[in-house]
C-alpha cells in the first residue's frame, strides 16, 4: 500500500512543483551527507542547515518532528468513537498481571500511571480498557504515515510499535519529515507544521509538531513543547535552552553524573567548556551538548517503499470447485514469481485469500522449507492445502499475496549421499498435512510432565545427533490410541473384571493398578488418571485402560506388543 | 508377632497393626509438607502405636515429634536419611524422558534401635555435615557410616534409596552387590528391604525385584509409605516446597513434583489393603517398632564438670569461690547487718544448688564471666539469675538481691526441676566473639555449639516463594510483599486477603485465589536453619553425640539442629551469650573518656543519685538511652517522674504488655503523682507491695502475693506464675488457683480482692519483668543517662559507631546531639576515622567528627588504606587521593565529593568543584595528548549545591546530616501553613486544634495499643508524637505506613507534660526524595 501511495503522492508533486523533481534526481544521485559538506564552513559548525539544489543555488532545509502521544490508546479511539467521552487505557500482559501501557486526558485525571496494574486501576474509578493490540497501532501508524505523506515524500518513522516506541515510557509515535522545498505547496514552515497537525487532528490523533533546521532539534522540540513549534537557525539555541536536561534522552549514569553536577537544563548543559566535558564523560558529552545546541547532525532515512508481491482477481461469478480455480492462480503465481526473480527474491510463503459468499475470507498459507522460484510446486502445495482445507462457500475474488527472501544457495559435497530434495519433502508433509490434519504432522516431544500421553508437535528437523543406541533390555511396548478410545468397564471387587470395547464384551483374566497420577493443579489444566494393565483372554492381548475419575469415564488408552 | 521361614515364602502371624517407620517431615527442609506435630496427630488419629519419623541429613525435628508423640501417647522412633557418597546417585527417570531432576546422593535410611544407635547416628551426621566448609547439606563417605552402625537399623529406602539406584543403574547383580554391602556393614538383623506402594509403575517392578532379593537374601520386608506429608491435602504444599527447592516455577518443574496425591500418612486399613500380597510386610514394622527401644529422654546428655583442684569437689569449690565474692561484694562498704543477711542468704542458695547437683554449672558460667573479666570485656548477667545472692557473689550479676530484697525462688526452685536460665549481656560484636570463641576452645569444636533458631515462611516469605513458583513476575511479588504488614498489632484488616486485594490482585481469580491460599497456609513452615543470637549449647564429653552439631553459616560458628525450644525440652543447657549494642557503647564510652576527658570512669561505680540525670530523664530527653527511649517510655516518663534509682527500675519495668494488660500502670502513675490513694488489696500485702505503692508490677511481687497470702511455698508460687503464664496446661492451672483461692480463704481476703489478685497475676505472670531483671536493665539504662549527660560526645561518637541499635536511626541521634550543644562535623577524608571520632576545638570544646564508616558503599578496607596512605602525608590534591588509595572506586571518590569529605582538599572547594575533578581524577591523558589537556582550568564551571542539595546528598550517602533538619529549610512556608514547631507545641493549651509536620522517625502499632498507630515526627526542634486511630489508618494507609514527611492535623492532648496530637487528618509533605529511615513495625 505504501508503495501505492508513494506512487500517488510523487505524482502530485511532479505535477505541482518542478522543485520536487529536483529534489527526487537529487536523493537519487548523492546523499544528504555529501551536499552538506560542500555547502559552507557555518554549515559544517552549526550543523546541515543548507544544502545546493539543482541549479547550485542554497534551499532552506527543514525538518519537521510529530510527535504524538499515548499512541496505543489513540489507535484504539480511533476505531471505537463512542469510547472518546470516556476515561480509557490500553493495557498489556496476561490476566491477571495486565499493566497500563497508554490512557487517555480523562483516565490521566483519576490518577491513572503507566505500569500501574489493571487491577490497581479499576480502584481509580470507572475505566474503560482494551487489551493492546499491536496489529491495529500498525495500522494507525501507516494511516499516519499516509497522512505525512501527503506534505513531504521524505518521511522516516522514528518510534513506532516496530522498535517499542523506541524503548521508551510513555508510549508515543514519532515522525520525522523533510520540509525543504515545500514552500510553494504548503507556505512557511510554520503553516507547513499547522497543516500537518490539522491533517493528524481530522484524523482523531492530537499531536505535537515541531520545525527546526535539525532533525534531532525538532525531535526535542516536539517532545518538549506542545502544539506547534517553529524555529529558525537564530532562535533554536534558545528555544531548547530553557528545555530540562531530562528531555535528553541518554543513559542513566550520565544523567546521573549531570544531575549530581547541578546541571538542571540544556542551557547549563551548553554552558560547560567541551574539552573538559569529553574529558570527563567521553565523546556522548559532546553529543549531549550538540543535541542541547540544536547542532548534532542525523540523517533523515526516509521509509522505503515496501516491495510488496500481491495479485487480485476478481470472479464475475461464485466458483464452487477448486479445480477451475488453480487455472486462476497459476497466472497470478507466475506474475508474481516473475517479479520476485526480476529483484533476484525466491518466494519464502504464498498466502491465498479467498473471498467466499456471505462468509469470512477463507485464507491458507503455504512456507516451503526453502525460498523457492519453482511455481508447480508452489502451485501443488497450494491445492494439497485447499483439499486439505478447502473453503465452504462459493468463491467470489482471489487475492494472492507472497513474502520474498533471498533464494538459499548450497553446495553438497562429492560424495555426499543423495537426500530428498527439500521441495519433495515439502511436497510430501502438505500431502500428509492435508491427510491427517495440520497440527498431526512433525515430530512428537515430550513433556516434561507426569501427565505419560502429554506431548508437543514440533516441526522435522534434521537429526545432527547420533541416533541413540537401541536398550539393551527388552522392553515392552505399548501402541497408544490416539485418541484414546472410550470403553465401559464392570468392576468385580476392586478390580476390572469385564471391558465393553469396539462393541465387544471382553473378560479381564488378570489386571494390575491401579496406577495413578495428577497435577497441573495450580491452573486450570488439571488432570487425574488411574491407568490399569488388563489381560484379555479372548482374544488374547494386553490393554492399558485409563479411568479419569472427575468425568468417571473409561478408556482404552493402549496395547501392549 | 512372629515369623518364621517356610520353603520360599514367610509365614507370620499378624497384629492389626501398622507403624509408618519412614515417615519425612517439613524438617527435610522443602521435602516434607508437614511439621512433626502434625503427623504424630495424624498417626495417632490413624491409630498406629507410634511413628518414625527419618528427616533428610538431620535430627532436626527429632525432639518435636518426640514431645508431641509423648503427648499423643504415641512411641516416637528417631533416625535420619543420611546421604552416602559411594551408594552413587539416586533413580533418575529414563534417558528418553525429558526432566530437569539433579543428580542427587542416594540416602541410606537409618533408625535407632538404642541409646549408640542414636550416639552413632548424630555423630555420623555431626562428621560429615562438619567437614563442609560452608553451610551445606554434606554427604558421608561409606567408610564413616561403617565404623557407626553399631545400634542402626538400616532401611533400604524408597527412590531416594540405595536399592532403587542400584536396580536402575544395574538391575539385579547391582541390587545383590548393595544388599551384600548393607548386610556387611549393619549386620543381617538390622537390614530390611523396603516397599512402597505409591501406585506407580515403575516402582511396583521395582518392589517386584526387592521381593526376590529379600527372599534370595533371607532379610525382612517392611511396608512403609515414606511419607512426606500428614495428609494428601499438603500434595500441593509439597510441589510449592519442591519448586522452590530447585528453584523454578511449578510449570517448569514437570518430574520433579510429586506424581499422585499417595505419600500421605496412611492408616492399617489402607496399608493392608496397599499390601494384600505381602500382609507380613505390614505385620513387620510392628515388630521393628517394639525392637526400636531408643527414647530421647536417653540421649545421654551431661552438662560438663567443672575441672576443680583435686581434693575438692565441685560444692565446695562453688563454695570458696562465692564466699570469696560476698567479701568482695558485702566486705567494705556494706553495712554488717546485711553482710550477715547476704551470707545466711548465699548459703541458703549454695544448699540448694549442692542438692540441685548444679554446681558444676554456676562455676561454667563463673568461669566465662571470669575470662571475660580479665580480657576487660563488659558483662552482666539479666534475667531472674539477678535474684540469685549466689549468681551477685561471683559477679555473674550486678545487682545485689539481698540489699533489694528479691526473691531467689524466681530464679530457682526445687519444686521447679528444671534447670536455672542464666543470660550473659556483652558487648555485642568482637568481644561477645571473643567470649564465644573462648567457650569454643575450652570445650572443643564438637563440645560445645551454638543453638540454632529455625526459620519459618513468614507473610512476606511465603508471598514472595510462592509466588515465584507460580511464576508470577518480580515486580508484582515486590509490590504484594511491600504492602504485607509486619505490625506487632493486627487488625481485622490485617488479613493476607486484604494485603494481597490492596496489592491490586483480584481475589476471584483462580490463579490469585490458590497464591493466597497457598501462602496462608505455607505460613510456620521451616525454611532453613539459622543461628540462635546467642545460646550456647555446651556438654560433657561430645555434645555430637546428643545432637548433631553442624557449621553455621557465620565462620567459626557452629550449630546444633534443635532451635531453643526444643533445646529446653530435651533438657539440654544453654548459657546464653547475648550480645548487647548498649554494652559496646558503655565499653566504647569506658575506652573514650580518659582519652579526651582525662577523666576515668567505672561503669560499676557511677553515683545512682544524680539529681541532673534524672532531671533530664524526667523531662523525657532519653533519645539514644537504654530501654527508656521508645515513644511510649518518653510518654511515661513525666509521669513517673524518677528521682531514684528505684523508679527507674520501675520504669523499665511499667511498659510492657503485662502491666498494660493488667491495667497496672495508670494506678501507679496516679499514685505516684498523689492523685490516687495507695491502697493494698490485703494489709498482709503491704509490704509485699509497698515499693510498688500497693501496685504489683514485678513478677516477684506475685510470687509473693502467692506465698503470703495463698500460703504457698516459694516453689509453688513459681509453678502458679509458670501455669498461669503459659496457659498451656489447663487443669494444672485451675488446681492451682483453686489452691491459692482456699490459701487466700484462709487468709480473710474478700471476694473483690481475690479476684483483683488472680487477674493481676494472670495479666503478667508471663509478660511482666522479673525485678531482678528490670534492675539489671535499670543499672544499664542509668549508666547510658549519666554518661550522655556527662559526656555527650563521647556517648554519641560510641553510640553511633556501634550501630545499628536502639530505637532511633543515627540521624535522629545526630539531630538530637546537636540540638544539646554537641557540634558535629562532616565526613572529611583528611580527618575522619573509620569510626566517629572526637576532636578538641580551639575553644577547649569537643566535637564529633562522622566517621567514614557512614559514606554508604564505602568498604572497610579502603578506608583504613585511606587512612594508611593520609597518616604517611596529607593528600594535596584529588588526582592525589586517588592515586595514592588506588582500592578507591570511582563510586566511592563521587560519593566523597558530593558529601563535601574532599572539600578540604585545596582552598575553597566547593562540592561540586570536588566532583568536577572526581571525574578527571585517573582520567589523565598519555603523554600523546598531554600537550592538549594544558588549557584546562582548575576551577570548575559548575554553581555550589544549594543548602537543600547538600541535605539530599548527605541524606542519600550517609543517612545523616549536620547541616540543618530537612524541615528548617521549609519552616517560612510550614509557618504560612500554621504547622507548629515539635519545641513549641509545649505553649499550647491542651485540646487545641495543631499542626505537626516533620520527618517520621518511628513508627509503633504495639499489640497492646487496640491498632492504634503512634508516630513520632521530628522536626529542627525536637520530636512530636502523633496518635493514628484505626480508623483514619485505614483512610491513609499507605501513606502511615511509607510517607518520610508527614503533616499532622489533630487536637493537641497535653497531660502531664506528655503531648500527643491526636490526628484527624493526614498529608504527606514532599520534602526532599532522599532516603530517610524510619525505625518501623514494633
Amino acid at each position: 500500500m505504501r508503495a501505492r501511495l508513494f506512487d500517488r503522492h510523487c505524482e502530485l508533486f511532479y505535477k505541482h512543483s518542478e522543485q520536487f523533481i529536483a529534489l527526487r534526481r537529487s536523493r537519487s544521485s548523492a546523499s544528504e551527507q555529501s551536499i552538506c559538506e560542500e555547502s559552507s564552513g557555518q554549515g559544517s559548525q552549526l550543523g546541515s542547515y543548507a544544502r545546493m539544489d539543482a541549479r547550485g543555488g542554497t534551499v532552506a532545509m527543514g525538518y519537521v518532528a510529530i510527535y504524538i502521544p499515548e499512541f496505543p490508546s489513540l489507535a484504539w479511539l480511533r476505531l471505537n468513537p463512542s469510547a472518546r467521552s470516556h476515561a480509557v487505557a490500553v493495557v498489556e500482559g496476561t490476566a491477571p498481571l495486565e499493566r497500563i501501557v497508554s490512557f487517555n486526558r480523562a483516565a490521566k485525571a483519576l490518577g491513572l500511571e503507566h505500569g500501574m496494574s489493571k487491577l490497581q486501576a479499576e480502584t481509580s474509578g470507572r475505566i474503560l480498557f482494551h487489551a493492546r493490540s499491536l496489529d491495529e497501532e500498525q495500522a494507525a501508524i501507516d494511516l499516519v504515515f499516509e497522512a505525512a505523506e501527503h506534505f513531504s515524500p521524505r518521511v522516516q518513522i522514528i518510534a513506532s510499535p516496530v522498535n517499542a516506541y523506541a524503548k521508551a515510557i510513555p508510549f508515543a509515535a514519532t515522525f520525522l519529515l523533510d520540509q525543504s522545498g515545500t514552500e510553494k505547496l504548503f507556505g512557511s514552515p510554520k503553516s507547513f507544521a499547522e497543516k500537518v497537525r490539522n491533517a493528524l487532528r481530522d484524523l482523531e490523533f492530537p499531536s505535537s509538531v515541531a520545525v527546526a533546521p535539525n532533525a534531532e532539534a525538532s525531535l526535542l522540540l516536539a517532545r518538549s513543547y506542545a502544539g506547534v513549534t517553529c524555529v529558525d537557525e537564530n532562535d533554536v539555541q534558545s528555544k531548547l535552552a530553557s528545555l530540562p536536561l531530562s528531555m535528553l534522552r541518554c543513559d542513566a549514569p550520565t544523567l546521573a553524573t549531570l544531575n549530581r553536577w547541578g546541571i538542571r537544563s540544556l542551557r547549563e548543559l551548553t554552558a560547560l567548556p567541551e574539552a573538559a566535558l569529553v574529558s570527563r564523560i567521553g565523546q556522548k558529552g559532546r553529543r549531549l551538548q550538540r543535541l542541547a545546541l540544536g547542532i548534532e547532525d542525523n540523517l533523515l532515512v526516509p521509509e522505503d517503499p515496501a516491495f510488496v508481491l500481491s495479485d487480485y482477481f476478481a470472479l464475475d461469478g461464485p466458483l464452487e470447485s477448486l479445480e477451475p480455480l488453480l487455472f486462476i492462480l497459476s497466472p497470478m503465481l507466475e506474475k508474481l514469481l516473475r517479479q520476485a526473480i526480476n529483484h533476484a527474491y525466491a518466494l519464502r510463503s504464498v498466502t491465498i485469500i479467498l473471498e467466499i459468499e456471505k462468509c469470512a475470507p477463507h485464507q491458507v498459507e503455504v512456507r516451503p522449507a526453502v525460498p523457492v522460484q519453482n511455481k508447480d510446486l508452489l502451485l501443488k502445495l497450494l491445492n494439497l492445502k485447499l483439499q486439505a482445507d478447502p473453503p465452504r462457500a462459493g468463491i467470489l475474488g482471489v487475492r494472492l499475496t507472497a513474502e520474498p527472501a533471498i533464494p538459499q544457495v548450497s553446495q553438497r559435497g562429492l560424495f555426499q549421499s543423495q537426500f530428498p530434495e527439500p521441495d519433495k519433502l515439502d511436497l510430501l508433509i502438505a500431502r500428509l498435512k492435508s491427510i491427517v490434519g495440520e497440527a498431526n504432522v512433525g515430530s512428537a516431544r515430550l513433556s516434561n510432565s507426569f501427565c505419560d500421553d502429554e506431548f508437543t508437535m514440533e516441526l522435522f528437523t534434521p537429526i545432527t545427533q547420533e541416533v541413540l543406541s537401541t536398550p539393551t533390555s527388552v522392553c515392552l511396548a505399548l501402541r497408544r490410541f490416539r485418541p484414546l478410545q472410550p470403553a465401559r468397564v464392570v468392576f468385580h471387587g476392586t478390580a476390572p473384571s469385564l471391558l465393553f470395547w469396539k462393541g465387544e464384551r471382553l473378560e479381564i483374566s488378570d489386571v494390575t493398578g491401579p496406577w495413578q497420577s495428577s497435577g497441573y493443579w495450580w491452573d486450570g489444566r488439571r488432570w487425574e488418571a488411574d491407568e490399569w494393565d488388563a489381560i484379555v483372554t479372548r482374544p488374547p492381548q494386553a490393554l492399558r485402560l485409563r479411568h479419569e475419575p472427575e468425568l468417571g469415564t473409561w478408556y482404552v488408552a493402549g496395547q501392549y506388543d | 508377632m512372629s515369623r518364621s521361614w517356610g520353603p520360599g515364602m514367610w509365614r507370620v502371624s499378624m497384629t492389626d497393626s501398622y507403624v509408618e517407620l519412614h515417615g519425612r517431615s517439613a524438617f527435610s527442609f522443602l521435602e516434607g509438607a508437614s511439621m512433626p506435630e502434625t503427623m504424630a496427630q495424624q498417626a495417632a488419629a490413624l491409630g498406629m502405636p507410634a511413628l518414625g519419623i527419618l528427616d533428610r541429613d538431620g535430627l532436626y525435628g527429632a525432639p518435636r515429634l518426640y514431645m508431641s508423640a509423648k503427648k499423643l501417647g504415641l512411641r516416637s522412633h528417631i533416625g535420619a536419611e543420611v546421604s552416602v557418597r559411594e551408594f552413587g546417585s539416586q533413580v533418575l527417570p529414563e534417558s528418553w524422558q525429558p526432566h530437569t531432576i539433579p543428580q542427587r546422593p542416594v540416602r541410606l535410611s537409618l533408625l535407632c534401635e538404642s541409646q549408640a544407635g542414636y550416639k552413632n547416628l548424630s555423630q555420623l551426621i555431626s562428621g560429615y555435615k562438619l567437614q563442609q566448609k560452608t553451610k551445606g547439606e554434606g554427604i558421608a563417605s561409606l567408610r564413616a557410616v561403617r565404623e557407626r552402625t553399631k545400634g542402626l537399623v538400616c532401611l533400604t529406602g524408597g527412590d531416594e534409596g540405595p536399592l532403587a539406584a542400584a536396580l536402575a543403574r544395574g538391575g539385579m547383580e547391582e541390587a545383590r552387590r548393595v544388599l551384600n554391602c548393607l548386610v556387611e556393614s549393619f549386620g543381617k538383623r538390622n537390614v530390611y528391604v523396603e516397599l512402597q506402594r505409591h501406585r506407580i509403575r515403575e516402582q511396583e517392578a521395582r518392589n517386584q525385584a526387592a521381593f526376590a532379593l529379600a527372599r534370595e537374601f533371607h532379610l525382612p520386608l517392611l511396608a512403609t509409605n515414606g511419607a512426606n506429608m500428614a495428609t494428601s491435602l499438603e500434595r500441593e504444599i509439597l510441589d510449592v516446597l519442591t519448586a522452590i527447592r530447585h528453584r523454578t516455577t511449578l510449570d517448569e518443574a514437570g518430574l520433579l513434583l510429586q506424581q499422585n496425591t499417595n505419600r500421605h500418612m496412611q492408616g492399617v486399613a489402607e496399608m493392608k489393603n496397599l499390601f494384600r500380597d505381602l500382609p507380613f510386610a505390614v505385620a513387620e514394622t510392628v515388630e521393628l517398632s517394639s525392637r526400636l527401644q531408643f527414647v530421647m529422654k536417653d540421649m545421654g546428655y551431661q552438662f560438663p564438670l567443672y575441672p576443680i583442684p583435686e581434693g575438692e569437689t565441685m560444692d565446695t569449690f562453688l563454695h570458696t569461690r562465692t564466699m570469696e565474692g560476698v567479701g568482695n561484694r558485702y566486705g567494705c562498704k556494706a553495712s554488717a547487718k546485711l553482710r550477715k543477711k547476704a551470707v545466711k542468704q548465699v548459703e541458703k542458695e549454695l544448699a540448694l544448688i549442692a542438692r540441685l547437683g548444679l554446681g558444676g554449672y554456676f562455676l561454667i558460667v563463673w568461669d566465662i564471666v571470669e575470662f571475660c573479666r580479665k580480657n576487660g570485656i563488659l558483662v552482666q548477667g539479666r534475667g531472674s539469675a539477678a535474684n540469685s545472692a549466689v549468681c551477685y557473689s561471683l559477679g555473674i550479676t550486678a545487682v545485689d538481691p539481698v540489699g533489694m530484697d528479691l526473691l531467689f525462688e524466681r530464679f530457682l526452685s526445687e519444686v521447679r526441676g528444671e534447670w536455672p536460665d542464666i543470660d550473659l549481656d556483652l558487648p555485642s560484636g568482637d568481644d561477645r566473639e571473643k567470649a564465644i570463641q573462648y567457650v569454643y576452645t575450652r570445650y572443643g569444636q564438637l563440645g560445645a555449639a551454638m543453638c540454632a533458631n529455625v526459620i519459618t515462611y513468614q507473610g512476606r516469605s511465603a508471598a514472595r516463594e510462592v509466588g515465584k513458583s507460580l511464576s508470577f513476575d518480580e515486580e508484582t511479588l515486590t509490590r504484594l510483599t511491600r504492602l504485607v504488614g509486619s505490625w506487632e498489632w493486627k487488625g481485622p484488616t490485617d488479613t493476607m486477603q486484604n494485603q494481597f486485594r490492596v496489592a491490586g490482585f483480584d481475589l476471584s481469580h483462580p490463579r490469585i485465589a490458590k497464591y493466597l491460599e497457598l501462602s496462608i497456609r505455607m505460613l510456620d513452615l521451616p525454611r532453613h536453619l539459622g543461628q540462635h543470637s546467642g545460646g550456647m549449647i555446651i556438654a560433657q564429653g561430645q555434645l555430637a553425640s546428643v545432637v548433631p552439631i553442624e557449621p553455621a553459616s557465620m565462620i567459626g560458628r557452629n550449630v546444633i539442629q534443635w532451635d531453643k525450644e526444643d533445646v529446653a525440652d530435651m533438657g539440654l543447657i544453654k548459657v546464653d551469650l547475648l550480645g548487647l549494642g548498649m554494652m559496646a557503647v558503655l565499653k566504647d564510652c569506658v575506652e573514650l573518656i580518659p582519652q579526651h576527658y582525662n577523666k576515668r570512669v567505672d561503669i560499676a561505680q557511677i553515683p545512682h543519685d544524680d539529681a541532673k540525670v534524672y532531671e533530664s530523664l524526667r523531662r523525657a530527653d532519653t533519645v539514644g538511652l537504654f530501654q527508656v527511649e521508645s515513644r511510649a517510655q518518653m510518654a511515661s516518663l513525666p509521669r513517673n517522674n524518677p528521682d531514684k534509682f528505684y523508679d527507674l527500675v520501675v520504669q523499665v519495668a511499667i511498659i510492657r504488655p503485662g502491666p498494660i494488660v493488667g491495667k497496672m500502670m495508670n494506678p501507679y502513675m496516679e499514685r505516684r503523682q498523689g492523685r490516687q490513694e495507695i491502697r493494698y488489696p490485703h494489709p498482709l500485702l503491704e509490704p509485699v507491695l509497698h515499693r510498688t505503692l500497693g501496685v504489683p508490677l514485678f513478677q516477684e511481687q506475685l510470687l509473693r502475693i502467692a506465698m503470703v497470702i495463698g500460703n504457698f511455698t516459694g516453689g509453688e508460687a513459681e509453678e502458679l506464675r509458670r501455669a498461669l503464664g503459659s496457659r498451656r496446661s489447663a487443669e494444672k492451672m485451675r488446681a492451682l488457683e483453686i489452691k491459692l483461692r482456699a490459701g487466700m480463704d484462709a487468709n480473710e481476703v474478700t471476694p473483690a480482692a481475690q479476684e483483683e489478685i488472680v487477674q493481676s497475676i494472670s495479666s503478667f505472670a508471663l509478660y511482666g519483668f522479673p525485678e531482678s531483671h528490670a534492675a539489671s536493665f535499670a543499672l544499664i539504662a542509668y549508666a547510658s543517662a549519666w554518661l550522655k549527660f556527662h559526656f555527650l560526645g563521647a556517648f554519641t561518637a560510641a553510640i553511633l559507631n556501634n550501630q545499628p541499635m536502639g530505637f532511633y536511626s543515627p540521624a535522629v541521634l545526630v539531630k538530637d546531639a546537636q540540638r544539646h550543644g554537641l557540634r558535629i562535623k562532616p565526613i572529611d577524608v583528611l580527618r575522619s576515622s573509620w569510626s566517629c571520632t572526637l576532636e578538641k576545638e580551639n575553644d577547649g570544646k569537643l566535637s564529633l567528627r562522622l566517621g567514614l564508616q557512614y559514606v554508604r558503599g564505602l568498604q572497610a578496607g579502603s578506608a583504613t588504606e585511606l587512612v594508611e596512605a593520609r597518616k604517611m602525608r596529607p593528600f594535596a590534591s584529588i588526582e592525589e587521593l586517588a592515586r595514592r588509595v588506588p582500592s578507591l572506586t570511582r563510586a566511592d571518590l563521587t560519593t566523597l565529593a558530593e558529601i563535601g569529605a574532599l572539600n578540604s582538599i585545596g582552598e575553597g572547594i566547593h562540592r561540586r568543584d570536588a566532583l568536577w575533578q572526581v571525574e578527571r581524577a585517573g582520567r589523565q591523558p598519555g603523554p600523546l595528548l598531554a600537550s592538549l589537556d594544558r588549557d584546562e582550568e582548575l576551577s570548575s564551571p559548575l554553581r555550589q549545591m544549594e543548602p537543600q542539595e547538600r541535605m539530599v546528598a548527605d541524606y542519600s550517602s550517609t543517612g545523616v546530616t549536620v547541616g540543618r533538619h530537612p524541615m528548617a529549610h521549609y519552616r517560612q512556608q510550614l509557618r504560612a501553613m500554621r504547622v507548629s514547631r515539635a519545641g513549641d507545641l509545649i505553649k499550647l493549651r491542651h485540646g487545641v486544634k495543631a499542626r505537626i509536620a516533620g520527618c517520621v522517625i518511628a513508627r509503633q502499632r504495639p499489640g497492646t495499643a487496640h491498632g492504634f498507630i503512634f508516630l513520632s515526627i521530628e522536626d529542627e526542634t525536637g520530636i512530636a508524637n502523633a496518635i493514628i486511630d484505626p480508623d483514619l489508618y485505614e483512610r491513609y494507609r499507605s501513606l502511615v505506613t511509607y510517607a518520610k514527611f508527614l503533616m499532622v492535623e489533630g487536637a493537641l492532648q497535653n497531660v502531664d507534660n506528655v503531648i500527643h496530637v491526636r490526628a484527624k487528618h493526614v498529608e504527606e509533605l514532599t520534602v526532599t526524595a532522599a532516603s530517610i529511615q524510619s525505625h518501623d513495625f514494633h
